[in-house]
């Protein structure tokens, strides 16, 4: 298993040499001939050294053999920066004369405050199942991870690393941090010795917590001491990880002796040194402990951040590449095109709506009437214990290949557990969708299709999917507007990508609205319009990257508009109630990586919410300075012509437009003049539905919008992203509710506040 | 199916069934097949139920199957099902009709039994698509009731000796042909 570029974990650590070292047969081998590996030194502890910090609750151990390698290191201490690494093995010892096993620890340090340092001193990443503990004195904390999860030591605390996978699997941790400013100390250690002692005694793991860090704490040892009992039909590192972070009983035992046990993630957040908002990263440090990443810059502010078509200082060279551009993009298209395994249809075709909503009236239904005329079933399925009944679906206004069925009716419901349709669309709230689609799996249903957002929960998606492994039939697809509106970049990719210089430089998005909240809407959008509206941004993102890339994410600003009224839908302005809880905007800025295949990661700004100006464009600009721009809105009243609105349209650089470019003062920005070259109009929301029912009537290559949706991975990415934002809005100080209130000032210096919100 | 009563009395006729479009034979190993829908010559169709229904599944490529009786509960059609049941999924779906101006009755064992007299599930039954439908043959109704099933089943079974057999069967297979 590679974890760093030319790092190397042996699979079989009983047999290896050492620790860590150069050659094939060590358990760790750095090869130093690959990128900045030479910059790494190794640093092996032995017992001896150690031997200072053997007091206390440790005295009843024999201390092994002072020659003995106790843990191994390897700094790196070079720019390009590179993680360090570090490697434990459990010690095989005696205590008064029989035999055990200490898990091996770094014994612990306290990190010593340096001025202007950044107060997430180190990022930790765990590659095999590990603890380490933080905090101070009677407050710690015992973060429990394992292989993939990342740990913060914060600076001003003690930090202890130990190994939890037992004597089998030594434990193997990556770290980064700026070694200038990452200073720290033994000397309370060799004082009172390590904070927690933990030991195996036969099938119990025996966790000590040493007075000397805490007063409070009983003289007695074995009231500071919590066995944990390791039997069962699972290895012991299993148990032992699962009891640690799932059984209340335990943790009620570790806050008595005063530490927390923590459940580690791949997510961790770096707090700034200065004001300013936490940026969270969770991809790999082997992704992210390079230049140009927001990781990198938070160690290392001072060091440019690479470009694409320029070399990226860690021996890469970013080079833009257009070809790559489009073969990734179509394959993608590709992928999600085929993923139906449905043939053409020559019969009529079966539709079911789960959710006849407002949505489904002025999406769907417009594409139906399209369509009928080549033979339609289509059945709106409701519960009215949810909505009633729309004025639109009564039996009166249905058209004769319509039908309405309503799930709360059990006439109804019967109809409808039997229907077997040839494709499901979700268009239901929110938080219901991925349990409408599982049921439509274990229904067997060929083809479902989500609207975005694809759930709200991502717990929900994880058990679509586990529905999906029992029952690997259904075909599932993400569905939104813009991206399915936006399907001229897939056609124009080759054309886009060498306007773009074959790299992407930034992406910018805005979604805003001018109107208020929807009262009708308030309950479900209740936890904000950032999980409402963002979705369309990560539904464009995979025209030109991956979305499992997207990462280092930052919320720049949160809130509420105000006056804070709603709009009834009779014209009146009436307060939100109570129950809406979230933002009304945010501005959220992340990155993510390019089809270029370069690995500069690409950064993405994005503005969405109500109460500012009506803007709805997403821009992507190139490394040579072009960039295109997808405006989804209309010309306004007043609205200049000449930009291109509902469309496509392609940039000339600033000082650089083409011949026959027109300029066009940007409406959204005066201070910026557009060179327009070219372009493209978009296609109604409507027509591009019925382009996705016309898909099931073509052969799989002649799909056209199948392409343009989101495979079930992609759109956990999406999900994952948003509860990502969604969680960093909440823990901005004060809460959503109660920052940046929009009225009276600027969001930035075009997305205003609208006037006549109330 | 060893039943020797509904070997002569299933009398499988093609309705109408996906095309296979030309040069569709030289498509990629990795492309999607058809879903639903074969080509069968009349007469050439295999009349054992079990046969047939194994042929729909193929076609179908496990997507559950949809199966309408009509004239529920006549005899044939409760022979019929008697025989159909041991072949059906969980997930497939059976619709019974009684004959136009019958209320329905009988126990619907399993299948959704539609009362056509009521507009909202007479809606229900014109949106259906089938994969096989039953007609007993015994009504002049059956006739006017199997044009209007042109294009939505791939399949139809009449009792060989029912009185409008062939009349269902002609009608069915010219229109399909005319598809």
């Amino acid at each position: 298993m590679e974890i760093i570029s030319g790092v190397q974990v042996n699979r079989l650590p009983g047999h290896a040499r050492r620790l860590i070292g150069y050659e094939p047969d060590d358990f760790v081998r750095i090869d130093r001939s690959t990128g900045g590996n030479a910059g790494y030194r190794i640093n092996e502890r032995k017992f001896a050294e150690l031997r200072d910090f053997w007091s206390g609750d440790w005295q009843d151990f024999r201390l092994p053999d002072l020659g003995r390698v106790a843990y191994s290191g390897a700094g790196h201490a070079a720019h390009p920066k590179q993680a360090n690494i570090t490697v434990l093995a459990d010690w095989s010892t005696e205590r008064r004369g029989v035999p055990v096993t200490i898990a091996a620890s770094s014994m612990g340090h306290d990190h010593l405050f340096v001025s202007g340092a950044p107060p997430s001193q180190e990022v930790y990443e765990f590659h095999s199942q590990g603890a380490l503990l933080t905090g101070r004195n009677a407050a710690l904390d015992l973060w429990i991870a394992k292989p993939g999860d990342k740990v913060v030591a914060p600076a001003d605390s003690h930090m202890t690393l130990y190994n939890l996978g037992g004597a089998d699997q030594p434990l193997v941790t990556l770290d980064f941090a700026d070694w200038t400013r990452n200073l720290s100390s033994k000397d309370r250690i060799r004082a009172t010795g390590p904070a927690m002692l933990l030991y195996y005694d036969g099938d119990t793991a025996c966790f000590t917590i040493n007075r000397k860090f805490n007063q409070d704490l009983p003289m007695d040892p074995a009231r500071r001491t919590i066995c944990v009992r390791l039997t069962g039909r699972s290895g012991r590192e299993e148990l032992l990880y699962d009891r640690l972070t799932g059984d209340f009983e335990l943790a009620g035992q570790f806050l008595a002796l005063g530490v927390r046990l923590r459940k580690a993630s791949p997510e961790v957040r770096l707090v700034p040194a200065e004001s300013g908002p936490p940026v969270s990263v969770s991809l790999p440090l082997r992704r992210l402990a390079r230049p140009g990443t927001a990781l990198y810059d938070y160690y290392f502010p001072d060091l440019a951040a690479p470009i694409a078509g320029l070399a990226a200082g860690d021996g890469r060279m970013a080079s833009p590449n257009a070809d790559s551009m489009v073969a990734k993009e179509a394959v993608a298209a590709q992928r999600r095109a085929s993923v139906a395994g449905y043939g053409p249809l020559t019969r009529r075709l079966t539709v079911l709506v789960e959710g006849p909503g407002d949505w489904a009236r002025k999406a769907y239904r417009p594409a139906f009437e399209r369509l009928a005329s080549r033979g339609l079933s289509v059945f709106y399925a409701n519960d009215s214990t949810w909505s009633k009944r729309p004025s639109w679906a009564e039996e009166s206004e249905l058209r004769p290949w319509e039908t309405y069925l309503d799930k709360a009716d059990p006439r109804n419901l019967a109809i409808y557990q039997k229907l077997i349709p040839d494709i499901v669309f979700i268009v239901t709230p929110d938080c219901t969708h991925s349990a409408v689609a599982s049921s439509w799996v274990t229904r067997r249903g060929p083809l479902c299709c989500v609207e975005k957002p694809f759930d709200s929960e991502l717990g929900h998606v994880d058990n679509l999917i586990a529905v999906l492994g029992r029952h690997p039939f259904t075909a599932i697809l993400g569905l939104d507007h813009y991206q399915l509106r936006a399907r001229h970049i897939h056609d124009r990719m080759p054309e886009i990508a060498a306007h773009l210089g074959g790299a992407l430089s930034s992406v910018e998005f805005y979604m805003t609205e001018s109107k208020p909240l929807d009262l009708a809407r308030v309950k479900s959008l209740q936890f904000g319009l950032t999980l409402d509206m963002l979705p369309h941004l990560f539904a464009l993102i995979p025209y030109f990257g991956d979305l499992s890339s997207v990462d280092e994410i930052r919320v720049l600003e949160a809130g509420r508009y105000e006056p804070f009224l709603a709009d009834d839908g009779r014209g009146n302005r009436v307060p939100v109630p109570p129950v809406f809880r979230g933002e009304t905007f945010s501005k959220v800025e992340f990155t993510f990586e390019d089809y270029s295949g370069s690995g500069v990661r690409v950064p993405c700004t994005a503005t969405v919410g109500k109460g500012l100006v009506d803007r709805k464009y997403f821009e992507v600009r190139g490394v040579n300075g072009n960039s295109i721009r997808l405006d989804f809105g209309s010309c306004p009243e007043r609205g200049n012509p000449s930009y291109g609105w509902n469309g496509l349209m392609f940039f000339s650089s600033p000082g650089r437009g083409a011949s026959g470019a027109a300029e066009v003062a940007d409406p959204f920005d005066p201070s910026r003049t557009l060179s327009i070259e070219r372009f493209v109009p978009m296609e109604t929301t409507p027509a591009v539905y019925a382009r996705l029912l016309e898909d099931l009537l073509c052969a799989w290559e002649g799909r056209e919008a199948m392409g343009r949706t989101l495979l079930l991975p992609e759109a956990r990415e999406v999900v994952l992203s948003l509860d990502r934002i969604w969680k960093a809005i909440q823990d901005v100080p004060g809460g959503p509710a109660r920052v940046g209130h929009v009225s009276g000032r600027e969001l930035d210096s075009s997305a205003v506040p609208a006037a006549g919100i109330g | 199916m060893n039943n020797p009563i509904l070997n002569t009395l299933v009398q499988p006729i093609r309705t109408r069934g996906t095309l296979t479009r030309s040069g569709a034979e030289e498509e990629s190993a990795e492309a999607p097949r058809l879903t639903r829908g074969s080509v069968r010559a009349r007469g050439a169709l295999p009349a054992n139920l079990s046969t047939i229904v194994r042929d729909l599944r193929e076609a179908a490529q496990g997507i559950p199957l949809t199966f309408v009786l009509h004239g529920w509960d006549s005899p044939p059609a409760r022979t019929f099902i008697e025989a159909l049941r041991p072949l059906l999924w969980p997930e497939d779906a059976v619709w019974l009709t009684p004959h136009p101006g019958t209320p329905p009755s009988g126990d619907a064992g399993g299948g959704v039994l539609l009362d056509l007299s009521r507009s909202a599930e007479k809606r229900v039954y014109n949106n259906l698509v089938a994969d096989l439908i039953f007609f007993c043959g015994l009504e002049a109704s059956d006739v006017a009731t199997a044009a209007a099933w042109m294009g939505r089943a791939q399949l139809a079974i009449v009792p060989a000796d029912s009185p409008f057999a062939e009349r269902i069967g002609d009608l069915l297979l010219t229109e399909t042909l005319r598809l």
